[in-house]
């Protein structure tokens, strides 16, 4: 059974499924669902991460049936077909994606023998209901529908590959994050397809490898991958840092075999000259902080491992906020079982509220979570950086923590704040 | 007939406004034809064969009660339905330091109705969140907002809180506010103050002659509030801001004031009629006080009411021989600019009004809705402005693009979420409400001139904007009907 949750940090199956088919270069949604699930999941998904904007047709923008009485009494196909006609006589799509909310999901809505109506698959369907779980679970559900519903087998590139895992505006900093990613991998002779960076959705089939960049959201794609293409995945959560970067090139490197040491070689050297600048503020201040983490799976591994293993903080603990299933809770505890007793306590917990009890006990120096744990903040006099979802104390255009680039973002960010009251 | 819901004591449930003051939320032509057709009676409810997302009135109950500090907000509905909260939370820190606060949270809490609750209900899940809510927050009250699938599946909110209420000392109550029962988002205000009149509010153990209830948004901003404040005092009378920043008990003292007033009539409608119905505090709400001349006719209301009609024509006369002057020099440079205002009904109203102050010709003018709380205010408007172009859309940014395109304003003023579309078609944009600008009363007119001025000297950023800008809809719709996909009674 789920638990009632005190200021979430998520939204629902809906919001991520919205927030990823609005990252895709053009595909058009459309909501079939209340009037007010469109605006409440732009503010409460998108704009409630920095401040993310409209995009090209997100925001007030999306096409939605608005469901109303009528169609809760009668039925909301009539509707959903004429909005569907119109929307495609109004806008120009690539694709145009069904979303159902809960409202036509409850009353039954038979979407599927509507779009039967539309060729080409220019229209898909996806059951996005917000009671189906959060906006990870939203994500997930997208996917599996683009891989029924568009995606055939292909030639294979032998130089392409998948990246799933990153959940548009739940990850804040998803398009810096997967913006180091290509570039990296790239720079081991490596195409990317990620989804959003214009490469379609149809060629999925095409890669050589999948790489989940989560300990748990996207595994099933690559899992249904594998099984209908044959093709390979790795699971590696978000790596931050020369170490865990170097790491993950490495892991990929080897299920191509391609020798990546060159490339790992340079951008160390190069992330290390730029830490050698901020070297003297650590030393002369003493910047050696116990930190919290409040965050979802993805960047309570990230974070721990490159600020314990690389960074030198101490780690206190490690709130995961995602829901996470419990199959993978295991697998999550050991990725922060580190050596030398520098393990974070992890308590698995989306409650705001029992979260904050929590973190109050430990008192860290330093909390990485959202605007959400200011108040938490200001009580124990701690410094915070706004890193997870929900934040709305911070903007957030293309910056990133991933890779080795992000490794100095990060830094950047997290000490800017400390000397912010200076 | 109508009059009887504001008396429906101890019902939880508002009639919705479509209903109870035949709202329409469609509609296109000019502002004659629909001052022509309202007075005949027969404008007619339409729907659209296509639609954009737009606010439901859970959205807005939630935005009626949040910042009350005493208060816990939860949602009875999937997880996805405090999605808001967030955003409203900043409304909410931002308006707490303007008030010199120390920012605090809005505290929630949702049900997160999962899918086999979304089917047998979610009773259990509900008591455990009102208990946590009291352990947690020891508030006065706890709001419970339905949401579209705790009345789908027919959950018995008020039966649920009366078993639980015996174990809580916060008053536990109920806002009827489901998504899909209205179209009228405004509803969702009627739902939230019928939970407040039915249980904070209590029958006055004396009149306070002096106290007026003034019922601001929580997008009146604290300089509004200043201004209205100055002015109030002028006549010896004392502001009770509610329900925004403030407690359950100054909310409960509302039916001792001499007077209920308010910056938004469609905001404040149902529940200054029913404070007046219920405990005979009389109201006047016939406009915004935004622009002289509705300043003029708001002061003049209160003093009818109160028996100070003379110290507002003194007020008045003060009032504008102060302003007049910054105002003709604002008028040099913003008269004959014509300007496109989008917002809902009532501030569609006023700040037509106050454009009109500085000179400005009106072009367009959507309203997000429809009904008698602006026939009489929009008659006049029409009467002062001309005929302008007029859209009836909650939201419907396609619908506006088209029109933009054929106006061609010099300014476009909008509300939040639709303003981006214009500023990305080019047009410099400014918005009908802002925390930092003053909107209301004398102050009000120069104020926002001001803020017009500078987007007249600089309007680079919507400019280079638009350069960049991918259009969403097909070249053809910029040449059809913008009203083309209005469709008939349903």
């Amino acid at each position: 059974m789920s638990n009632i949750i005190e200021a979430p940090r998520f939204s629902c199956a809906l919001g991520g499924a919205l927030s990823t088919i609005t990252a895709i270069e053009g595909f058009v949604p459309i909501i079939h669902a209340g009037p007010g699930c469109g605006v409440q999941l732009f503010y409460g998904q998108s704009f409630a991460g920095g401040f993310r904007g409209s995009g090209w047709i997100g925001g007030v923008s999306v096409p939605s049936t608005n469901t109303y009485e009528k169609e809760v009494v009668f039925g909301g196909e009539k509707r959903l077909k004429e909005q569907i006609e119109k929307t495609i006589e109004l806008i120009e799509g690539n694709r145009y994606v069904v979303l159902t909310g809960c409202t036509a999901e409850l009353i039954g809505d038979d979407v599927s023998s509507i779009l039967r109506e539309f060729k080409d698959k220019s229209v898909i369907y996806a059951q996005t209901a917000g009671f189906k779980g959060s906006s990870y679970i939203g994500y997930e559900i997208l996917l599996d529908t683009f891989i029924d519903q568009l995606v055939e087998e292909k030639p294979g590139k032998e130089n392409l590959v998948n990246i799933f895992g990153i959940v548009p505006s739940q990850d804040v900093f998803w398009e810096g994050n997967l913006a180091e990613i290509e570039r990296i991998l790239n720079g081991i002779g490596l195409e990317v397809n990620t989804l959003f960076n214009g490469k379609k959705i149809e060629d999925l089939s095409s890669a050589a490898l999948n790489i989940v960049l989560s300990p748990w959201t996207g595994i099933k794609a690559a899992e249904k991958l594998k099984d209908r293409f044959g093709t390979p995945y790795i699971i590696n959560p978000l790596p931050i840092g020369v170490t865990e970067t170097n790491l993950f090139l490495e892991k990929v490197g080897a299920a191509l075999k391609i020798d990546v040491s060159d490339f790992t070689a340079k951008e160390e050297e190069k992330t290390y000259k730029s830490i050698d600048k901020v070297a003297d503020f650590v030393v002369d201040f003493d910047v050696q902080l116990r930190f919290a983490t409040i965050t979802d799976s993805n960047y309570a591994i990230a974070l721990n491992k490159f600020l314990v293993n690389e960074f030198g903080w101490i780690p206190s603990l490690a709130l995961i906020t995602d829901d996470v299933p419990e199959d993978y809770k295991d697998s999550i505890k050991k990725e922060l079982n580190f050596k030398n007793t520098l393990s974070p306590e992890v308590l698995f917990e989306s409650d705001s509220g029992r979260i904050w009890d929590a973190v109050e006990k430990e008192a860290p120096n330093f909390i990485f979570g959202s605007s959400l744990d200011k108040d938490l903040a200001a009580k124990l006099g701690a410094t915070k950086l706004s890193i997870s979802f929900p934040f709305t104390d911070r903007i957030v255009i293309d910056r990133g923590y991933a890779g080795y680039r992000g490794a100095i973002s990060l830094i950047e960010d997290a000490l800017s704040e400390f000397v912010a009251p200076l | 007939m109508a009059k009887s819901v504001y008396k429906s004591i101890y019902k939880s449930t508002v009639p919705v406004r479509e209903d109870r003051l035949n709202t329409t939320i469609t509609y296109g032509g000019t502002a004659s034809e629909l001052v022509n057709l309202t007075t005949r009676k027969c404008l007619k409810a339409k729907d659209r064969e296509f639609s954009q997302t737009t606010f439901c009135q859970e959205w807005l109950a939630i935005f009626t009660l949040a910042t009350i500090k005493d208060a816990v907000v939860i949602t009875h509905a999937p997880v996805g339905c405090t999605s808001s909260l967030p955003f409203i939370n900043i409304f909410s820190r931002f308006g707490q330091i303007l008030r010199g606060e120390t920012p605090l949270n809005v505290k929630w809490i949702s049900t997160n109705l999962a899918h086999v609750e979304a089917i047998h209900g979610g009773e259990d899940k509900l008591k455990e969140a009102i208990l946590e809510a009291e352990k947690r927050h020891n508030p006065n009250a706890i709001f419970v907002f339905s949401s579209c699938v705790s009345g789908i599946i027919g959950e018995d909110i008020d039966a649920i809180i009366k078993r639980v209420q015996g174990e809580v000392s916060a008053k536990v109550i109920p806002v009827y506010c489901d998504g899909f029962k209205s179209k009228v988002w405004a509803s969702g205000y009627d739902g939230s103050f019928q939970g407040a009149l039915n249980h904070l509010i209590k029958k006055p153990k004396k009149r306070r002659n002096d106290l007026v209830n003034v019922i601001n948004p929580l997008t009146v901003g604290r300089l509004d509030e200043v201004e209205i404040e100055r002015l109030l005092a002028k006549l010896k009378l004392k502001a009770n801001f509610i329900p925004n920043f403030t407690t359950t008990e100054a909310i409960g003292k509302s039916s001792e004031a001499a007077l209920t007033t308010s910056m938004c009539p469609t905001f404040s409608e149902y529940f200054a009629k029913s404070l007046e119905e219920r405990f005979q505090v009389p109201y006047t709400q016939k406009i915004m006080p935004v622009g002289l001349d509705s300043t003029d006719l708001w002061l003049r209301e209160i003093g009818k009411l109160l028996g100070k009609e003379d110290e507002v024509e003194t007020v008045i006369k003060a009032e504008r021989e102060r302003v007049e002057p910054q105002i003709e020099e604002l008028k040099e440079k913003l008269a004959g600019k014509r300007a496109f205002v989008s917002a809902g009904q009532s501030r569609a109203v006023g700040i037509p009004n106050l454009l009109a102050d500085l000179g400005m010709d009106i072009v367009g003018v959507t309203a997000y809705h429809y009904d008698e709380v602006i026939f009489e205010s929009f008659a006049d408007l029409e009467k002062r402005c001309g005929n302008f172009c007029t859209n009836i859309a909650n939201v419907q940014p396609f619908e506006q693009t088209n029109i933009l395109n054929k106006e061609q304003p010099d300014f476009y003023f909008g509300h939040v979420g639709e303003s981006i579309w214009a500023a990305k078609q080019g047009f410099p944009t400014a918005m009908i409400y802002n925390l930092s600008v003053i909107f209301a009363g004398y102050n009000g007119v120069i104020s926002f001139g001001s803020r017009i001025l500078n987007l007249l000297n600089n309007p680079s950023f919507s400019k280079k904007l638009a350069e960049h800008s991918k259009p969403i809809y097909r070249e053809s719709w910029l040449n059809e009907n913008p009203f083309k996909y209005h469709k008939g009674e349903i």
